[in-house]
């Protein structure tokens, strides 16, 4: 039997590279006993079963990271979204070929400036429920 | 029924768990997994605790006025003058006491919501890039933001625009964290929330005062990411002297440094999402470069 080709990580991306078990129904890769999903249908590896499955922030709050395939998910999520693009150790993706994944906002986030300055004085004093 | 579950979540909690909630600090080296099993359990009480304090909140204040005018005016009609006004209040407080029992009960044991937001789903994706029994070092202060023990500064109060404003700033210094990565590199990294409270006074025309508090909440993610230098060098082109980040070459190690400040701005204090802490994070990953193709160092 061939070894997990599921990629383990999140900064860093690399295959699992465990003794495989069975074969995902999904993407066609053999998977190790961790990173196989029980499902009706067949083997799921996690991967294909948490892009099967919504992952956000809510998510993150009520799974509270806890689940097998929800960090996964997020994981995809988050590339997707910022642009991240990991180093990766089996060569399926060279991360920084392209470069620049930081945007203006970045910048702007990283500003010490901001940092340093006081806290913004931006008020809303409308009514609430919450005022005594 | 969320009260039933609430109990058993708390009776499922271990002993050392039970006193993490008591005590709302911890300090440790641990497997990914083990911290996920540790601080998972207490998610789970702290969920169920949140939404059963804001349940008893409503209820605590409306119930009690319910079976207070319900009995009043139940004993009247039945003619039972006498005792009418003392009947519905005994009933009122019968109907009160467990209420605020259970909101004070679950207040005490309270954990900051960044436990859920942010801790365990960071530990559960970086512990992800550790190697195998790679452990992680946590410092986790769950008291949360504006507790007294935090305070920084009480300002003078001040009037502006006919308001009397009383101002204090808290300091939350919330999570410490270290790992060394499956690529070997070493990531530390610290979360810390700044927080305004804002008091404000205002008198009405009718001479009644109203006073409102208002929060502000900074969060400042520091990150320290020292990169093997045989395996990563700064990409080029990069811009190391991008503002809040530091890179340098030390011997066998790239350096990187960087801060990120953001905002959030709500009713009750809070902190930077997960997702803005991630990209303090990756922020510094995609500074770097790998020089050639790597096998994983199991560590």
């Amino acid at each position: 039997m061939s070894s997990c080709t599921v990629r383990r990580g999140f900064l860093t991306l690399r295959e699992c590279g465990e003794l495989a078990v069975a074969v995902c129904i999904g993407c066609g890769r053999p998977m190790c006993v961790e990173h196989l999903v029980g499902d009706g249908a067949g083997p799921l590896c996690v991967e294909c079963s948490a892009s099967q499955s919504s992952s956000d922030d809510s998510s993150a709050d009520s799974d509270c990271g806890t689940s097998d395939t929800w960090s996964y998910g997020y994981r995809e999520d988050y590339y997707r979204e910022t642009g991240y693009r990991p180093p990766s150790s089996d060569g399926a993706s060279d991360g920084f070929s392209t470069g620049g994944t930081f945007d203006d906002l970045d910048k702007e986030a990283f500003d010490p400036a901001l940092a340093d300055a006081g806290v913004a004085i931006e008020e809303d004093d409308g009514p609430s429920l919450f005022d005594s | 029924m969320r009260l039933i579950e609430t109990f058993r979540a708390y009776g499922a909690l271990s002993p050392e768990q039970r006193r993490i909630l008591k005590e709302k600090r911890i300090e440790g080296e641990r497997t990914p997994a083990e911290w996920v099993t540790l601080l998972g359990g207490l998610a789970a009480y702290d969920r169920q605790a949140d939404a059963i304090r804001t349940r008893a909140t409503v209820l605590m204040i409306v119930a009690p006025l319910l079976v207070f005018f319900a009995s009043l005016f139940g004993s009247l009609a039945l003619g039972y003058e006498d005792l009418a006004f003392l009947g519905a209040l005994g009933l009122a407080l019968l109907v009160a006491v467990p209420l605020v029992a259970v909101f004070l009960a679950t207040r005490s044991a309270d954990l900051a919501n960044q436990l859920r937001e942010v801790a365990i789903p960071l530990v559960a994706l970086i512990g992800d890039d550790l190697g195998p029994g790679g452990t992680l070092r946590l410092g986790l202060d769950l008291r949360g933001g504006a507790v007294a023990a935090k305070l920084r500064e009480e300002r003078p109060p001040f009037n502006e625009r006919g308001r009397s404003i009383r101002e204090r700033v808290f300091l939350d210094p919330w999570m410490t964290g270290t790992a060394a990565l499956n690529d070997g590199s070493r990531l530390r990294w610290s979360l810390t929330d700044e927080v305004r409270e804002r008091r404000i006074s205002r008198r009405n025309a009718r001479g009644k005062t109203k006073t409102k508090t208002k929060y502000r909440s900074r969060s400042l993610a520091e990150v320290a990411l020292d990169l093997p230098a045989a395996i990563y060098r700064l990409r080029t082109g990069a811009t190391a002297s991008a503002a809040g980040i530091r890179a340098s070459s030390e011997g066998k190690w790239l350096k990187l440094r960087g801060r990120q400040c953001t905002r959030q701005k709500d009713l009750e204090p809070r902190s930077a999402p997960l997702k803005d802490v991630l990209r303090s994070i990756t922020g510094l990953y995609a500074l770097a470069e790998s020089i050639a193709k790597q096998e994983p160092r199991h560590v």
